[in-house]
């Protein structure tokens, strides 16, 4: 009987001796470790997202930095090509050459400086990859104030072109006449003298167009093709002066034969616009040389610029790859937000079983002895239900919930187990009913079974519901007791007696 | 004997005994010197006209010599040294008493050459060497081949203009020769209403032209007249070349054009000289041909400008002394010299007159190719 006495078993709190000075520490903090840990979760969780940012920040620029760089290596290609269809005259490739060197000049300068690209507010080139970034910058330099001097050319490139393309023009007809004049010249008995002047002025006619063409074609100006240019124009002038109006000092007397004569008033005719294209070639020489030098080292830098822009690209390519200590420290802090999630989860529990327990003690304290027998009983089953479905929460898995809720039942209602019984069948009478009522409630540990039993201060309908739930689990532990014969049947037995 | 063949022998004997009278001539030879320049930086220069002479006495002497006399050639080194010059015309003159001379070398030399060889009324025919103070006031005992030194800077200067210079330096030596170059190539300009934009100098017989650089250089000229002797001139166009220039370089024809491009091996490319002889390795003129195949023969392959004007120089000399009649005196030497006119040497012509001993204005210009072969 004196199990049933638990309103009496509470001692007054007074009598108990206080908690050490450590419990009492413990129970402090305690009480204050949830907000700490739900801060440092906080402040993890911040900073992975912080790092997330980061890294995702670092990933763009790298992507920026390495686009720029594939954009510098395709212009210092185009580069080269357009200087050196620009050195020969070709007016698109001026287009091409300024808008490669503009790009370049800006992608550089994007690089080394920052700026906004792509929408970006991209920063200077980081300080590891500077190194590479200074070969490259060094070797624009160059490039540029080639680019430049081959740029400032244009108005006279272009010309020279068109010279070379009106004396390439020209030179068949003027191949013809001079070939026309050394035939007439043997066949109207000209001098030997005579004869080798006209034979020498066909050949004249053609290296002056050869070396016409091979100093605008060439990458260089080849000093002897310019020489020999200057000269064949002058020995071609005094010879065609010589046979017109004689000539001491180069031993050409004058051509007497009126066709020869002629032929030869033609021929001084159409070397005119011969002259004034070499001589605009000429007279522009020393620019077409610069300009010549410029590009050929443009060309040659080329590759000198290609190669420090990939050696630049690896650069940018390792710094990335420093990114993955953002994944290590990102991973890291994860873990450490998870274990602080699962400390937090444990606390909670321990909190929450802390305050059931006090609870508990409470309620064994609070419950009053009914005053009608049937009150009393029901009270029992209720509280028998409240422990039992209690225990069973508290324990993981639901078989181990049935021992321990046996066990309760057992151990605090043994004595009483005929009365269940009884009870038992008598609350299978509203099963049906109650069934529905309890598919309502949401689990075991729903609302009403919070609070211990108590007739006495609850409404009609609560008490219905928890006598439905109490029959319920009763239903749900009868496996165990109720089968005669069976190991749990007969422990109970024992335990009964 | 009969009395015939002894009055024959006789009169040969007092013929002998005439020529013997004029030094250097005997019955059976006819002895001519050069004093030229053997040994030094421009050896080169006296070495190849010593070839291209001999090469034509040998062919003459081989069909017989110049009415039945041998021509011998005796040459003295000079050393290209004003010094030690009029010892070496002397030694000719008085020791080896040579009938006339021919192919000397060198302006400042030549300056002091003259004197001695006016003094001695020896002609000399062929000097290498175009400065006006050899020509200017005109010496009846010297007698040129070749254009003179303003001809070759006239044609430069305007190869110069018409290829789009318009700043000409002058780099040359310091004496008598280089300032003729100097001085032809400012007449030129002058002509032109132009300047000398900068200048540099070189001491005769040495390497030291570092000044020059530093002064012709820092002027950024287009092209520079170059007037000096081979090996320094090698030397300038390098140091220039190493500097970064982009000047053209234009030499007149006593640089020595073969020992030119020789010294400058793969620098010589696009370095240009005025030539006053014709092409020695183009074979479309007679007088080259004849040229080639004789060096050939005497063991002279190595075909280039001075040995051909040596060779043009020995062949005015034959060509006069054949005119000078069996009995050659030095008088009639000069006489005949001063009737030549319009000689076709073969395809090369002189021209001489009481008032004109320059012989020829003929000018070329070459430039040294990729390969060190001359194109022009």
């Amino acid at each position: 009987m004196d199990r049933l006495q638990y309103t009496d078993t509470v001692e007054p709190s007074g009598a108990r001796t206080g908690p050490g000075r450590l419990e009492r520490l413990r129970r402090r903090l305690r009480g204050r470790r949830l907000p700490f840990l739900a801060g440092l979760l906080a402040l993890l969780i911040l900073v992975d997202a912080g790092l997330v940012v980061y890294d995702a920040r670092e990933a763009t620029f790298n992507t920026l930095y390495v686009a720029a760089v594939g954009k510098v290596r395709m212009l210092s290609q185009r580069l080269a090509k357009a200087a050196q269809q620009a050195s020969q005259g070709n007016a698109v490739a001026f287009k091409q050459l300024r808008d490669s060197r503009d790009e370049f000049a800006a992608v550089v300068k994007l690089l080394g400086g920052g700026g906004v690209a792509s929408g970006v507010t991209l920063p200077p080139t980081p300080e590891r990859v500077r190194p590479q970034f200074g070969t490259l910058e060094a070797q624009w330099y160059k490039t540029e104030r080639n680019a430049g001097l081959v740029i400032a050319e244009e108005r006279n490139l272009v010309a020279l072109g068109a010279a070379v393309r009106a004396i390439n023009d020209n030179n068949p007809a003027l191949l013809e006449l001079a070939d026309e004049i050394a035939a007439l010249s043997v066949q109207s008995g000209g001098s030997a003298r005579q004869n080798a002047i006209t034979a020498h002025l066909v050949m004249l006619t053609q290296r002056m167009a050869k070396n016409a063409n091979a100093m605008l074609a060439g990458d260089v100006v080849d000093p002897e093709v310019a020489f020999l240019l200057g000269k064949d124009t002058n020995t071609f002038r005094d010879l065609l002066q010589g046979l017109l109006h004689g000539n001491d000092a180069i031993r050409v007397a004058r051509a007497s034969d009126a066709e020869l004569r002629g032929k030869l008033g033609e021929l001084e005719s159409g070397f005119k616009q011969y002259q004034a294209g070499v001589t605009q070639i000429l007279g522009n020489m020393q620019r077409l040389v610069n300009a010549k030098r410029a590009t050929r080292d443009i060309f040659n830098d080329s590759e000198a610029l290609l190669v420090a822009s990939e050696k630049l690209e690896a650069g940018y390519q390792e710094e990335s790859e420093n990114r993955k200590y953002n994944f290590f420290a990102l991973g890291g802090i994860s873990l450490a937000a998870f274990l602080v999630l699962l400390l937090i989860g444990k606390v909670y529990l321990d909190d929450s079983r802390k305050r059931a327990e006090d609870s508990e003690r409470q309620s064994r304290s609070i419950i009053p002895r009914p005053k009608s027998k049937h009150r009393y009983w029901i009270n029992v089953v209720g509280n028998v239900a409240y422990t039992a479905v209690r225990e069973k929460n508290r324990s993981r898995s639901a078989v181990r919930g049935r021992k321990v809720i046996l066990r309760t039942l057992i151990s605090r209602w043994g004595t009483h187990w005929g009365t269940i019984e009884i009870l038992t069948v008598k609350v299978r009478l509203t099963f049906v009913f109650g069934w529905l009522s309890c598919a309502t409630i949401p689990g075991w540990s729903g609302w009403s079974l919070k609070t211990p039993f108590n007739w006495g201060k609850e409404g009609g309908s609560q008490i219905v519901v928890r006598v439905r739930v109490a029959a319920r689990i009763i239903k749900r532990i009868h496996p165990f007791v109720g089968k005669k014969g069976s190991l749990r049947s007969s422990i109970c037995a024992r335990k009964l007696r | 004997m009969n009395r015939t063949t002894v009055g024959l022998l006789a009169a040969a004997a007092v013929f002998s005994l005439d020529s013997r009278a004029e030094n250097g001539v005997s019955a059976n030879r006819i002895l001519l010197g050069q004093s030229a320049v053997f040994s030094g930086p421009a050896a080169q220069l006296g070495i190849q006209m010593r070839n291209g002479i001999k090469a034509y006495l040998d062919y003459v002497n081989e069909r017989g010599g110049v009415h039945g006399r041998r021509l011998e050639l005796v040459s003295e080194d000079d050393r290209y040294e004003a010094s030690v010059a009029p010892a070496a015309s002397k030694k000719l003159i008085e020791e080896h008493r040579v009938f006339a001379l021919l192919g000397y070398v060198g302006t400042p030399t030549g300056a002091a050459h003259l004197p001695v060889v006016t003094q001695a009324k020896v002609p000399l025919v062929g000097m290498f060497t175009g400065a006006e103070i050899l020509r200017a006031p005109l010496n009846r005992y010297v007698f040129h081949v070749r254009a003179s030194y303003y001809d070759e800077t006239e044609k430069i200067v305007e190869q110069v203009v018409s290829t789009g210079g318009k700043k000409i330096s002058v780099f040359y030596q310091a004496d008598s020769y280089g300032e003729a170059g100097r001085k032809g190539t400012e007449i030129a300009l002058t002509k032109r209403g132009m300047v000398i934009h900068s200048s540099g100098t070189v001491e005769r017989n040495t390497l030291k032209v570092e000044e020059a650089v530093k002064a012709i250089h820092g002027s950024e000229p287009d092209a520079i007249v170059m007037v000096g002797a081979y090996a320094a001139c090698a030397e300038f166009i390098r140091q220039m070349r190493k500097t970064g220039s982009g000047a053209t370089f234009y030499n007149v024809s006593f640089v020595g054009s073969k020992a030119l491009a020789d010294a400058l091996g793969n620098d010589g490319s696009g370095v240009a000289i005025s030539q006053v002889v014709p092409f020695p390795w183009g074979s479309a003129v007679p007088v080259v041909k004849e040229y080639q195949s004789l060096a050939k023969k005497s063991g002279f392959a190595d075909y280039n400008f001075s040995a051909m004007e040596g060779f043009l120089t020995a062949k005015v000399m034959v060509e006069a002394l054949w005119r000078a009649g069996k009995n050659p005196t030095r008088e009639g030497l000069v006489d005949a010299l001063e009737k030549m006119q319009d000689v076709d040497l073969g395809g090369f012509y002189v021209s001489y007159s009481p008032k004109n001993h320059a012989g020829s204005k003929f000018v070329d210009l070459t430039i040294i190719g990729r390969n060190g072969k001359f194109l022009r």
